[in-house]
């Protein structure tokens, strides 16, 4: 019968625990364990912490009792049956995947329509398609030359005319003259100074004025009328 | 007795709800014991029991008799467990992090572990077996507890069964230690 060394035996105990030893280990172990008292001691130890351990085990949960409900189990609710598909078996990192591409997908879509998504929109108003028969009339313009355009318009969409500086004009003084700020002449015509000097070409913007103005001009002074019918229509005499 | 299973399994896909509940009450308290094994917690082992039967009824269909059904229900129902323990040990480290933070000092009543085990050297066990970490403390549980072979605790953990002794053998040699160095500080 070959020897073991103590290195072999302790395996070999480890083993046995689990019910694998083989015949000719079981001798073999067998023969070491009645030479070997550290070996003999390490099995008793073995022994002992697995007889714990069931005792532990057993101990701790033999007298919990489970409390199903059988109604729920064959015909769950459709939320519990959803989520059980979707992450029953699924680690918190599958569920951060998902969120991820989801807002991933949230943030492709919206700038593959190169619009924000309803949810982010505050431009609903403006751009709702209005009706061919409710033509809009404007009671009020700033200037009689100026068109206003319900979608707005930005400073580099608008039409503009050419003013030529008179003399003893001044920046005011034309902002007045065709209502809009003197901000918006400077801006459109990349001026810092509000010096202007006659002779000076000005661009002049035609459609809306600051925005602050298109707002004003929106809300209270626009007035749409359909056609065929009025406000406050006339009363019969 | 494979046939009358057989026929038990086909009862419960076809819906009849006689031998569902003949079903579930058969392994109701196995299943139950696994999933209070691995998460030690009552009210979570018996969400999780209903979990694994709900599971295990979607997909009753794909059960094929290659495995046995304890084991193949076992595995659903340690897939179920682990998920919430995972779930559970992130909340929790949160809250630790948290407590941490403030400072808090948790004054936790005992669990009820702690009102069974008056034994010092049994406490020393449980808290040995808390440190071990899950891979290392299913097997031993599954063994244990359960005294499932290492065939089965490979089948059902999903690993091979030299891995599953290996696991065990890791397993019982921490506690070993623990115990040994427990038995020494309280000779000095």
């Amino acid at each position: 019968m070959s020897k073991i060394t103590h290195q072999r035996a302790q395996a070999l105990l480890q083993i046995a625990a689990d019910q694998m030893l083989k015949p000719a280990e079981k001798s073999a172990l067998a023969a070491h364990l009645t030479e070997c008292k550290e070996c003999s001691a390490y099995a008793n130890n073995l022994s002992t912490l697995e007889t714990s351990l069931r005792r532990i085990f057993h101990a701790n949960w033999d007298t919990q009792h489970s409390n199903l409900n059988l109604q729920k189990i064959i015909n769950p609710s459709p939320t519990k049956l959803l989520w059980n598909i979707l992450f029953g078996q699924m680690g918190a990192m599958g569920k951060a995947t998902i969120v991820a591409a989801l807002l991933l997908g949230y943030f492709v879509i919206a700038n593959l329509f190169g619009t924000r998504l309803p949810i982010l929109s505050d431009e609903t108003a403006t751009t709702l398609p209005i009706p061919n028969e409710f033509a809009p009339v404007y009671s009020a313009s700033p200037t009689p030359s100026a068109q206003f355009s319900l979608t707005g318009s930005t400073s580099q969409a608008c039409e503009t005319s050419i003013y030529l500086v008179q003399e003893n004009d001044t920046l005011a003084s034309i902002a007045l003259q065709h209502g809009i700020t003197q901000e918006t002449i400077l801006e459109h015509n990349n001026l810092i100074s509000s010096t202007v000097f006659t002779g000076m070409e000005l661009a002049i913007p035609l459609c809306n004025n600051t925005p602050s103005h298109t707002a004003t001009l929106t809300e209270n002074m626009i007035t749409i009328t359909p056609i065929n019918e009025t406000l406050f229509p006339t009363q019969p005499q | 007795m494979k046939e009358e299973r057989a026929g038990l399994i086909a009862d419960c896909i076809n819906g009849n709800e006689t031998a569902i509940a003949q079903l579930i009450q058969e392994y109701q308290l196995g299943v139950f014991r696994l999933t209070l094994s691995i998460l030690n917690d009552p009210d979570e082992a018996n969400e999780a029991t209903q979990d694994t039967f709900i599971a295990a009824l979607r997909s009753l269909k794909s059960y094929r008799e290659i495995s046995s059904f304890k084991a193949w229900l076992y595995k659903i129902a340690l897939n179920i467990s682990r998920s919430r323990l995972r779930k559970r040990n992130a909340i929790e480290h949160l809250q630790r992090t948290l407590a941490s933070i403030f400072e808090a000092q948790s004054q936790n009543s005992p669990s009820p572990e702690e009102v069974v085990i008056h034994n010092e050297e049994d406490d020393a066990i449980w808290k040995a077996l808390d440190k071990l970490g899950e891979k290392h403390r299913t097997p031993l549980v599954l063994r244990y507890y359960h005294d499932l072979s290492i065939a089965e605790i490979a089948e059902i953990t999903g690993i091979k069964e030299g891995t599953a002794h290996s696991r065990l053998s890791i397993g019982r040699e921490r506690l070993r230690i623990h115990l040994e160095d427990q038995r020494r500080n309280i000779g000095k």
